[in-house]
C-alpha cells in the first residue's frame, strides 16, 4: 500500500499580504550614496556624531565583500532599494490618532488588542519610522524607559552614544555596515536595577512600501537583577519587487539580570531578511532567545550571545519553516568567555515544497572559559525530496574543562513510535499528530500564549499518512 | 610543474563564517631540493592480483570538493604511481601491504594510488607511512578505491610519520551495488597533517564504515575532513571518530553526512568522541548533516571533554597513577579501532606509538 504523505499547509498569509497604497511623506531616492545618508540624518535632525558614524559605516560598506558563504544574494541590487521611507505621521501614544489605514493594518495584526490584554508596552514601526509607542504607567513609574530610537537619541544621548553599535560594529559584515549607514526606527529599552517587568514589551515592524528597506535598531539595557521579556514581530505584504530588511539588535544584560527576546518573523516572500542580533551577558545573567522564522525569500539570522561574566548563560530555542521558494539560513552563535558559563541550543526545522532550511551555528569556548557547559540539539523534518535541510555546526573549544555535547537528527517520523501509540488505543492519524506536535512543542511552549496559538495556526497540520 | 597548490585544501563541504577559519587549510609546499621517493612500497609478490604503474582514470566520479585540489596536485606531480587490480571474485587470504618509508634519500613522496576491486572480490589493503626523524620529509598522496558489486574491501591507513614532517592525504572511495568498504584510519604522526576522505555510496545497498582514531600531542596540528555521500537507494554509511589531544595540540575535524536526492531509505550516523588532556589544546569540530532526500535517517553526535572522572577515580583507587590511568582510558577508548588493524605487527606498533605520544605530551622524544 502506498503511504500518503502528511500534508503540512503553507503559512496562511492573507492577513499579512494586505498592502496599503504608498503615501510616504518623505522618501529618499533609490540606491545608496553619501548624499542619501546625509539626507536621512538631516531629516532626523541628528547630532553630528551620528552623521559621522553613518558616513564611516558607508565607507566600510563600500569596502566589504558580499558573504562568501550562505544563500546566494546575487538578486540584491542596492541601486533599486529605497533605504528610507517616512509615513510622516509623527509618533503617537494613542492608536486613534494614527491615519486610518495604518491603524487598520495594526488592528488586523492584533497589536492594539494584545497591548490591552498582555503587554506592558507596545511600539509599532511603519516603514522607516516608529508611528506608535506607549508604555504602561506602572512601568514608567518604576523607571522603565521604552521609547523609539529617535526620541532616545534626543533624550538619552549619552547612554545611546556609549552603547550604539558597540556590539555590532559596522565592520561586523557588509549588511551591518549598511545598517550603520541608513538605520532608522527601532526601540530603546532601559530597565533599572532590580525591576522585574511583569508583562512583555512588544515592538512590531511593518514594511509597507514596495522596493524599500527597513533598518530598525533595537537597543536594550537590562540592569543588575532586572528582568524583561521583549517580543519582536515583523511582517510585510508581498510585492513583485525585492524588499530588504537589515535590522540590528543589541542587548546588554547586566549581572544577575534576565532578558528573554522572542521573535516571530513573518516577512513576505519577496523579502531578503539579513538581520543581526547580539547580546552580551554579565556575571550570572541570562539571555533567552526564542525565534520563529516563517517568512522571507532569504533569511540569514544567527543571534549571538557573548557570555562574558562568570556563570552567565544563554538559551536559544528556534524553529524554521521553509516552504516553496524560501531559503532560510538560521541558527545561533555563542561565545563562552568566562568560567562557569553555559549554553543550551534547541533548534527545529521543517522544509517542504522545495524550501531550504539550514541550521548554522558556532559554539566558541575561549581558554579562560573553564567549566563551560554547552548542549546543542537540532532536529529537522523534510517533507519531500524537492526540499533541502542542512545542518552546519562548528564547535571551537580552547580548554580541557569544557563539557560539550552536540546532537543532530534528520528523518521521518518513527514508525515504531506510531505503532507504540496505536497499541495504546490511539488512532493512527492522532498518533502522528501527537508526534508532530511533540516535534514543535519545545518551541511553542516557550512562546507567549497568543504567539503559540498563532504558530499553531500558521503550521496547520493535516495528518493523513506518514511524514515523508 | 603544476597549476595547483596546497594553499587552500581540505575544504568544508559547505562553507561557513570565515572568522572560524575552518573552510580550508593551507600547507606549505615541499622544499625544491628534496630527493624524490624512489622505493617500491610493495615488498613482496601477491598472487592473483595485478600491480602496474600504468594508471587509468579508473574512477567515473568527479572528485568532491574536499579532495579535488589535492587530487589535481598529485596527478601533476606524482613520484609514485600504482594501479592495483583485484580481479572479479578473487578473495585475498592475506593483506596487501604498501609500506612507505621516507628517509633522506627518499624524502619527497607524492603517491598516486588506484585500487580497483572488481565485483565479488574481497581484500584488505594496508598503507603504512613512516619517516626518519633526522631527515626533512614531505608526503602528499591521492588514493582512489573502486569497490565493485558485492565486493568487500578493507582499507587500512596508518600515518606514523615523524613529528617534524608534513603529510597530506586525499582519498576517494566509490562503492557499487551491495559493495562494502571498511576504512580504518590512524593519524598519529606528522608536525602538520591534513587528511580528506570522501566515500561515495553509489549503488543500491552499498555500505561503508569509516573508523578513525587520532592522537595529537605537543604543538602538532591535524586537520581531518571525512564525507560520506549517499547516492544509491538503501545505502548505509557510518563515521566513527575517536581522538585524544595533549600538550598544545590543535585538531580540526570536519565530517559530513551528505544525503543526495534519490537516496531513499539511506541511513547514516556520525560520531566523534574527543578526550582532552591539557588546558592548552585547541579542538574544533564541524559535523555537517546535508540532506536532499526526505526518506532517510541521519544523525550525528559529538562529545568533548576530559576523561570520565569516575573511571579515573576507580583506576586511581586501585593504585594506578593519574597519568597511567589516563593512558589506560584513552587506549580503552581506541581499542575497538586498534583491534581491527592488521597485520598483528602493525597493531602492536600502533599501540607502542600511542603510548609514546601520550608519554610525550609536551616534550620532544
Amino acid at each position: 500500500m502506498e503511504l500518503k504523505k502528511t500534508v503540512v499547509s503553507d503559512v496562511d498569509r492573507s492577513i499579512y499580504d494586505i498592502a496599503n497604497p504608498e503615501k510616504a511623506k518623505y522618501k529618499v531616492n533609490k540606491g545608496l550614496s553619501k548624499e542619501i545618508v546625509m539626507a536621512i540624518s538631516a531629516e532626523k535632525k541628528e547630532p553630528s556624531w551620528m552623521l559621522e558614524h553613518r558616513l564611516r559605516s558607508l565607507e566600510i560598506y563600500e569596502k566589504l565583500p558580499m558573504p562568501a558563504w550562505g544563500p546566494d544574494l546575487h538578486m540584491l541590487d542596492m541601486e533599486q532599494v529605497v533605504t528610507y521611507v517616512s509615513p510622516g505621521t509623527g509618533m503617537k501614544d494613542n492608536w486613534q490618532e494614527l491615519p486610518e489605514e495604518i491603524k487598520l493594518t495594526f488592528d488586523r495584526l492584533g497589536i492594539p488588542e494584545a497591548e490591552k490584554k498582555a503587554l506592558s508596552g507596545v511600539g509599532a514601526q511603519y516603514d522607516s519610522e516608529v508611528v506608535y509607542h506607549n508604555v504602561k504607567e506602572e512601568m514608567s513609574s518604576q523607571g522603565v524607559i521604552y521609547t523609539d530610537m529617535d526620541t532616545a537619541l534626543r533624550e538619552y544621548e549619552d547612554i545611546l552614544r556609549a552603547h550604539f553599535m558597540q556590539l555590532l560594529p559596522a565592520s561586523t559584515h557588509k549588511f551591518m555596515a549598511l545598517h550603520g549607514a541608513v538605520w532608522s526606527g527601532g526601540s530603546f529599552v532601559y530597565v533599572p536595577e532590580g525591576v522585574e517587568v511583569s508583562m512583555p514589551l512588544q515592538s512590531y515592524f511593518r514594511l509597507n512600501a514596495p522596493g524599500a528597506g527597513q533598518f530598525e535598531h533595537t537597543l536594550i539595557i537590562v540592569e543588575k537583577g532586572a528582568k524583561l521579556h521583549f517580543i519582536e514581530g515583523c511582517s510585510a505584504p508581498r510585492y513583485n519587487v525585492l524588499n530588504l530588511h537589515a535590522g540590528g539588535v543589541e542587548l546588554f544584560v547586566k549581572e544577575n539580570a534576565t532578558l528573554r527576546y522572542s521573535t516571530i518573523e513573518n516577512w513576505s516572500r519577496n523579502m531578503l531578511n539579513l538581520n543581526s542580533k547580539r547580546a552580551v551577558v554579565d556575571k550570572n545573567g541570562a539571555i533567552e532567545w526564542v525565534s520563529g522564522t516563517f517568512g522571507s525569500q532569504i533569511t540569514m539570522l544567527y543571534p549571538m550571545s557573548i557570555l562574558k561574566g562568570e556563570g552567565a548563560r544563554s538559551e536559544f530555542t528556534g524553529i524554521t519553516f521553509a516552504g516553496e521558494g524560501q531559503n532560510l539560513d538560521t541558527g545561533t552563535k555563542v561565545v563562552h568567555a568566562a568560567p562557569g558559563t553555559s549554553s543550551t541550543v534547541i533548534s527545529k526545522s521543517i522544509s517542504k515544497s522545495g524550501g531550504k532550511a539550514t541550521y548554522r551555528s558556532a559554539i566558541v569556548v575561549r581558554p579562560e572559559a573553564t567549566g563551560t557547559k554547552s548542549s546543542v540539539t537540532c532536529e529537522s523534518l523534510m517533507l519531500d525530496s524537492d526540499s533541502r535541510s542542512d545542518t552546519i555546526p562548528v564547535m571551537d573549544i580552547r580548554n580541557d574543562e569544557a563539557d560539550i555535547g552536540h546532537e543532530a537528527r534528520i528523518g521521518r517520523i518513527s514508525e515504531e513510535a506510531i505503532f507504540y501509540l496505536m497499541t495504546r488505543g490511539i488512532g493512527e492519524s492522532e498518533a502522528k499528530a501527537l508526534i508532530v506536535r511533540g516535534f514543535v512543542e519545545p518551541i511553542t511552549k516557550e512562546l507567549p500564549l497568543e504567539y503559540a496559538v498563532e504558530m499553531n495556526r500558521l503550521v496547520t497540520l493535516e495528518f493523513e499518512g506518514s511524514i515523508g | 610543474m603544476t597549476n595547483y597548490s596546497l594553499a587552500e585544501i581540505n575544504k568544508l563541504q559547505v562553507p561557513t563564517w570565515r572568522a572560524l577559519k575552518i573552510n580550508g587549510i593551507s600547507i606549505g609546499e615541499p622544499a625544491a631540493d628534496m630527493t624524490v621517493y624512489a622505493k617500491n612500497p610493495i615488498e613482496k609478490n601477491y598472487r592473483g592480483i595485478e600491480i602496474s604503474r600504468d594508471m587509468v582514470e579508473g574512477t567515473t566520479e568527479a572528485a568532491p570538493l574536499a579532495i579535488r585540489d589535492v587530487k589535481n596536485y598529485v596527478k601533476d606531480l606524482h613520484s609514485t604511481r600504482l594501479h592495483i587490480r583485484i580481479p572479479e571474485g578473487h578473495v585475498m587470504d592475506e593483506p596487501i601491504i604498501l609500506n612507505f618509508k621516507l628517509d633522506r634519500d627518499n624524502a619527497l613522496l607524492i603517491d598516486d594510488i588506484l585500487i580497483s576491486a572488481a565485483d565479488e572480490s574481497k581484500a584488505t589493503i594496508v598503507f603504512r607511512y613512516t619517516s626518519e626523524e633526522d631527515a626533512d620529509c614531505f608526503r602528499c598522496g591521492f588514493t582512489a578505491l573502486e569497490v565493485g558489486r558485492n565486493a568487500d574491501i578493507r582499507l587500512i591507513k596508518t600515518q606514523l610519520l615523524s613529528h617534524n614532517h608534513k603529510n597530506v592525504d586525499a582519498t576517494m572511495v566509490n562503492v557499487a551495488e551491495k559493495g562494502h568498504a571498511n576504512i580504518i584510519l590512524a593519524e598519529l604522526g606528522g608536525e602538520k597533517s591534513v587528511s580528506g576522505y570522501s566515500v561515495q555510496l553509489l549503488g543500491e545497498a552499498a555500505s561503508a564504515d569509516l573508523d578513525s582514531l587520532y592522537m595529537v600531542n605537543r604543538q602538532r596540528e591535524l586537520d581531518i575532513n571525512y564525507r560520506m555521500a549517499y547516492q544509491g537507494k538503501s545505502t548505509e554509511g557510518h563515521i566513527n571518530v575517536k581522538g585524544a589531544l595533549l600538550g598544545k595540540a590543535k585538531k580540526t575535524a570536519k565530517s559530513t553526512l551528505d544525503f543526495i536526492s534519490g537516496a531513499a531509505n539511506a541511513k547514516g550516523h556520525e560520531e566523534e568522541t574527543v578526550l582532552t588532556f591539557s588546558p592548552d589544546v585547541i579542538n574544533i569540530s564541524a559535523p555537517l548533516l546535508l540532506c536532499g532526500e526526505d526518506n532517510v535517517s541521519g544523525q550525528h553526535a559529538t562529545s568533548v571533554g576530559r576523561p570520565d572522572a569516575d573511571k579515573l577515580f576507580y583506576l586511581m583507587s586501585r593504585g594506578i597513577s593519574k597519568e597511567e590511568a589516563e593512558k589506560l582510558i584513552a587506549l580503552a577508548a581506541f581499542s575497538p579501532i586498534i583491534n581491527s588493524i592488521e597485520p598483528e605487527e602493525l597493531r602492536e606498533e600502533m599501540i607502542t606509538v600511542l603510548q609514546e605520544v601520550m608519554d610525550n605530551a609536551e616534550e620532544l622524544c
